[in-house]
């Protein structure tokens, strides 16, 4: 055939593919560079399809890890996370990382392989309801039938993940539709839905409620940075100058060393910030939900404020606390019309001032031990700024929110909203390939780190200089704690000391390691952990009793703080 | 305290699990269901729910939750003053509540 018969035949029938490569397409459409997963029997046709393929698959040894790893690389990004599964237990073993990013509304769009569409229904080898299993923690999912629409589906997965409060969206995808022969094409681009934009009449009367309050107070949570108007927040506190407390989530909206910021609040907040939002007369939150840990009990939550509620999401407004007035859209546009002009606040930016000098974190702790909180203290001043902390759950996170310096939102991220143990690992393989060359530094516990112990495989596989520090109480801390506390000291089932060495451990799987426990070596360990080339592990051996202080009890006010006693 | 409402949905994958589950999970339940076919391709679903004796029970936030569903076109309310939810009870975006 001549080249110009050749040309012609390719006219007269378009070129074909199949469902799975065209998956493949769409996702590099996206502008998807990597995606986490792990293979199994019904997503192979798209492994198949990423050989050659321009995205980079990183290897997990558990799909719980890649979904952490996908939602890490998320948060550091703003871009959706994607991660990849087989059907039945690769799939049931996204759930918690779905649950995850739905609650810290990350969007992740996770792809699972489902059993062909003849015998969906029939109890087929590893089939399992994935769309019914994960109906109540996703945004929204699809099961791709239509082999026909990849394209136009996983474009509007994207868009759903990202636009507005963000969310984990589901793709299920049977193997015969991956297999399928379709007629190959353009797959459409990456796009966005914006959020509405604030009414001006709306925006007027949020500025006369802050320039009539006297004890004006922002209450800053993950929705600022999720918005993109860390800027935007910024500048609305600079040309202010009001105070600020954050959530979990909101810190380093504010950079935790600027002097408006009084710390975190609620059950492990600081006393200042506690303090400051029972004396507001306004509460400006912005991006935040009035989450239990945050509030304590709710009608003695801000007693003697009006509540101004900025959210992306109209859902929030009214669910916990009624809003006085709510400017529900684009977070950022809403702060940068927000301009009240001058506030009659000095007398309270004074009061606020000093219950943050009374209150300030002391870390002269006696003894010799490693004291934890002065351990991460000082980790964080040695990092510098391009540090991003990950979390597990448990005391040590606590510690880290407290304690660690955070210029930016993303330079912490936490299982917030779940709680989910065994996150940190993960999310930091995800911020390294979020941010290669950062600086990624997880903080973890003696029970958290076990959840997804065979992490420590997938740093060694890509070399990744994760640094870990390991508090080891021996036991689970935080549940020993509310025994005591709550429980009239009966222990139950919180003792780990029967731990494995955790230092020999990191070796065998390829980490260079130490431990450490008294605090006269804490320095020159911090040293050597930032200074290891590839994965390190420092193993903190710290005293089995420490606890994290103050501490709301449940149910009660925010000024109810229980303290350390001598 | 019984409260009626319809909801529109369109004919996507789960529409009808992700209103009923929403609602359950948001502390109500469904006490009666009635659903029809709506235009061309989707349908309306005539609510009356209750919410559960431990909850405070929000009706409007409810709405604002099924609302956010991305098969819900529309959450109405029945009986008296029939028509979209009112606007002071914001489920339309842009908006402002309350004083």
């Amino acid at each position: 055939m001549t080249d110009a018969a050749t040309s012609a035949a390719a006219a007269a029938s378009p070129r074909t593919t199949t469902g799975a490569e065209m998956l493949v397409r769409a996702l590099e459409a996206q502008g998807v560079d990597c995606i986490f997963g792990y293979p199994g029997g019904a997503i192979m046709p798209v492994y198949d399809a990423l050989v050659g393929s321009r995205l980079t698959h990183i290897l997990t040894r558990h799909e719980q890890g890649a979904i952490f790893a996908a939602d890490g690389y998320a948060r550091v990004t703003g871009r959706p996370g994607v991660t990849l599964a087989t059907s039945g237990p690769g799939a049931t073993n996204l759930v918690t990382g779905l649950a995850n990013a739905l609650l810290d509304s990350v969007p992740i769009v996770a792809i699972t392989g489902q059993v062909a569409r003849p015998v969906m229904g029939t109890d087929a080898f590893q089939e399992v309801d994935t769309f019914g299993i994960t109906l109540p923690v996703v945004k929204h999912s699809f099961i791709l039938t239509d082999p026909d629409a990849i394209p136009e589906t996983i474009a509007e997965a994207f868009a759903i993940a990202r636009s507005g409060r963000p969310g984990p969206v589901l793709l299920d995808l049977p193997k015969d539709v991956a297999m399928a022969t379709v007629a190959e094409r353009a797959a459409p681009k990456a796009h966005r839905v914006p959020l509405p934009l604030p009414e001006p009449q709306a925006v007027a009367r949020a500025a006369a409620m802050i320039r009539e309050a006297r004890r004006p107070l922002v209450y800053a949570g993950g929705g600022i940075a999720l918005a993109g108007a860390t800027e935007a927040f910024r500048a609305f506190i600079k040309r202010t100058g009001l105070p600020v407390v954050a959530t979990l989530k909101g810190l380093g909206a504010l950079p935790t060393d600027a002097p408006a910021f009084l710390g975190l609040l609620g059950m492990h907040g600081n006393k200042a910030a506690n303090l400051a939002v029972q004396r507001s007369d306004l509460l400006i939150a912005c991006g935040a939900r009035f989450d239990d840990r945050a509030t304590g009990r709710v009608d003695g939550f801000a007693p003697e404020a009006r509540i101004l509620h900025l959210d992306a999401d109209p859902a929030e407004v009214g669910k916990i606390k009624a809003a006085d007035l709510a400017l529900v859209g684009d977070l950022g546009q809403a702060l940068a019309a927000l301009r009240p002009g001058p506030l009659t606040i000095a007398s309270w930016q004074q009061e606020v001032a000093r219950l943050k000098r009374v209150h300030a974190w002391r870390y002269d702790a006696p003894g010799e031990g490693v004291y934890a909180p002065a351990l991460l203290r000082t980790l964080s001043e040695a990092a510098g700024d391009d540090l991003i902390v990950t979390c597990d759950v448990g005391q040590h996170q606590m510690w880290a929110a407290q304690h660690c310096r955070f210029p930016r939102p993303e330079a912490h991220l936490t299982s917030g909203g779940l709680g989910a143990m065994g996150y940190g690992i993960p999310a930091g393989i995800g911020a390294l390939h979020a941010a290669p060359g950062a600086r990624v530094v997880t903080v973890t516990g003696d029970g958290s780190i076990m959840m997804n112990i065979q992490e420590l495989a997938t740093l060694n596989r890509y070399r990744l200089p994760l640094r870990i520090v390991l508090l080891d109480n021996q036991a689970l801390g935080m549940v020993r704690q509310w025994q005591e506390l709550f429980f009239e000291g009966r222990l139950s089932e919180i003792d780990l000391a029967d731990n494995p060495d955790f230092a020999a451990l990191a070796r065998v799987f390829g980490l260079a390691a130490r431990t450490i426990e008294r605090r006269d070596e804490v320095a020159d360990a911090i040293d050597w952990l930032l200074g290891t080339e590839g994965p390190a592990l420092l193993h903190v051996k710290i005293d089995p009793l420490a606890n994290v202080w103050p501490l709301v009890p449940p149910g009660s006010d925010n000024h109810e703080m229980l303290e350390e006693t001598d | 305290m019984m409260e009626r409402f319809s909801v529109l949905i369109d004919d996507s994958q789960g529409a009808l699990m992700r209103v009923i589950g929403t609602i359950e999970r948001r502390g109500w339940r469904v006490q009666a269901l009635a659903m029809a076919p709506h235009g061309n391709r989707g349908s309306r679903l005539e609510l009356e729910v209750a919410p559960a004796p431990w909850h405070r029970g929000d009706v409007a936030v409810l709405a604002r939750h099924l609302e956010k569903l991305i098969p819900v076109e529309a959450v109405e309310r029945d009986g008296p003053g029939a028509g979209a939810w009112s606007d002071s009870s914001a489920v339309s975006a842009p908006l402002a509540l309350g004083a």
